[in-house]
């Protein structure tokens, strides 16, 4: 008889490609909880896949018709307000998976040899997860949009030399217009995701290739013990495990969504003035705080330049960690760095709560 | 009477809730995506269209115009005897939109050479049946064109 498996396995090798994933073994240790980050986003980007696709059959991309098409979701097509507000949701939840994951590596420094490039393309992620958020809150082309597009365009706007050309290239010319939602359309849906999809894909290549890292306070530990890190089978175990967090998050979705769909703001009006505590999104108002409290000149350059320009810095400083933090590349415990990850944890969770109340 | 043994194993029951519960759960989820992805928007058609007097004088014998009747192509004929008929011009067959022949008084389909004749029965060709017909009436100085959907017939 025609043996389907029998047939493909001839042709590609499946059989060594399923052994390997059965042999992978996770290590379980008190810090094992943050293992679980990855399959969360990785699950999360599906559901903005999927849901994004379905957006894609009714939204417009026009400045004339994105507002009107999305009130058309929202109101006529059947539960278009549920898959918008999924899609919310799950974007928002995306975000805070990224921060956790990525403080999370960073705490027990995963960062370390051999592990540089997986980390380097994390950060990758991070950026362009980012960048997914802020794309996609204007597209529905509302007042929000239209604050958030002038804002957020302004700032490259104030990076010496390059900065003019870039708020021209991402505005489509001098001023917000209905040329620049068509461009951040093409972002959010097309240069964004297909990154994302790219740079994922090296990510998790790799994190099967080297296997999970154990954080050192853990491995100096068991050296001194003598006894061996005690792991777990990936495949089925964890893989079941990963499935039940999906399916709490799932519910988590579409509870917040059914409770607190998304909104639409009012339509835009290019005239309009600037309505009194207009705020970026919550994953920027750090950024947004930080640079509300810099005085207008500092040392004869404007404010605003010397905190885009330092918070950049800052951003180096802890992307390229796993080259500068030798004590950890020695597979020693590296104080300094985990008091850098707690500064920069605080600087984020505060300035981010003053930016939300204040 | 009770019995000595269950009649479920522990395993059955407990197999029984997950499955129960992700097909719960799988219907939960398909139930909103499939009602999203297949809605369509109806537009009614409208219950008739004019043309002016004029309009329809300027057309010469042995011609036809194109009309829109909502999101239905419709085409106006004038015989040689001055005669006026109209009938929707998407072919019978795949929808394609027919033009009209003067040479040989036929509108003709170029997408699989489908033929009708200028009552509108089709005479050669794939298409199955004649092309569906517009109501004319006169009223005043303009010409009423009205269509009546006959049994979903015309999409
Ligand atoms: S569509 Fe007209 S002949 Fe096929």
């Amino acid at each position: 008889m025609f043996n389907v498996k029998k047939e493909i396995n001839e042709r590609i090798g499946l059989d060594a490609i399923v052994s390997l994933a059965r042999k992978k073994m996770v290590p379980m240790h008190r810090h094992s909880a943050w293992y679980y980050m990855g399959g969360l986003l990785l699950f999360l980007c599906m559901i903005q896949g999927l849901t994004g696709i379905m957006l894609l059959f009714y939204y417009k991309p026009s400045a004339e018709t994105a507002y009107q098409s999305i009130a058309e979701i929202m109101v006529n097509v059947p539960y278009g307000w549920l898959i918008r507000s999924v899609h919310h949701w799950a974007s928002n939840l995306m975000i805070v998976a990224a921060f956790v994951h990525f403080f999370s590596t960073f705490f027990v420094k995963a960062y370390r040899r051999p592990r540089e490039i997986t980390w380097l393309t994390g950060m990758a992620l991070l950026v362009v997860v980012l960048f997914l958020g802020y794309t996609g809150y204007t597209l529905p082309f509302d007042e929000r949009a239209f604050f958030a597009l002038n804002v957020g365009t302004d700032m490259p706007g104030a990076i010496p030399v390059v900065g003019k050309y870039m708020l021209e290239f991402l505005r489509g010319g001098e001023n917000v217009g209905p040329q620049t939602l068509n461009r951040f359309f093409a972002l959010h849906v097309g240069l964004l995701p297909a990154a994302l999809l790219l740079i994922v894909g090296v990510h998790l290549l790799l994190v099967q290739l080297l296997g999970m890292s154990v954080p050192v306070s853990i491995l100096k530990k068991a050296e001194a013990e003598k006894k061996e890190i005690p792991a777990k089978p990936m495949f089925p175990h964890l893989l079941w495990h990963d499935v039940i967090n999906c399916l709490l998050l799932l519910g988590l979705v579409v509870t917040l969504a059914v409770i607190m769909p998304s909104e639409l703001g009012l339509e835009i009006d290019y005239l309009k003035p600037a309505p009194e505590g207009v705020k970026p999104d919550w994953f920027f108002l750090w950024v947004y705080q930080i640079l509300k409290w810099l005085p207008t000149f500092i040392a004869g350059i404007e404010g605003e330049v010397v905190g885009i320009v330092g918070l950049a810095i800052a951003a180096c400083i802890i992307a390229l960690a796993p080259f500068i933090d030798r004590r950890s590349q020695r597979g020693e415990l590296s104080p300094a760095f985990t008091i850098l990850g707690i500064v920069s944890l605080l600087v984020f969770v505060i300035c981010t709560l003053i930016g939300y109340f204040s | 009477m009770k019995l000595k043994e269950s009649l479920l194993s522990r395993r059955q029951l407990i197999t029984g809730f997950i499955t129960g519960g992700l097909a719960w759960l799988a219907a939960y989820t398909i139930y909103p995506v499939a009602g999203f992805l297949f809605h369509k928007k109806k537009i009614p058609l409208p219950r008739a269209v004019t043309m002016s007097r004029a309009e329809v004088d300027m057309l010469a014998p042995n011609s036809a115009v194109y009309f829109k009747y909502g999101r239905l192509p419709g085409v106006l004929l004038k015989t040689d005897t001055g005669q006026l008929r109209a009938f929707s011009a998407k072919c019978t067959h795949l929808d394609c939109i027919v033009q009209y022949k003067p040479d040989t008084k036929q509108f003709y389909c170029a997408c699989h050479e489908g033929y009708f004749n200028d009552t509108g029965i089709n005479t050669a060709g794939p298409p199955p049946r004649p092309l569906d017909v517009f109501e004319l009436k006169e009223e005043g100085d303009k010409l009423v064109l009205s269509f009546q959907e006959h049994n979903g017939k015309t999409a």
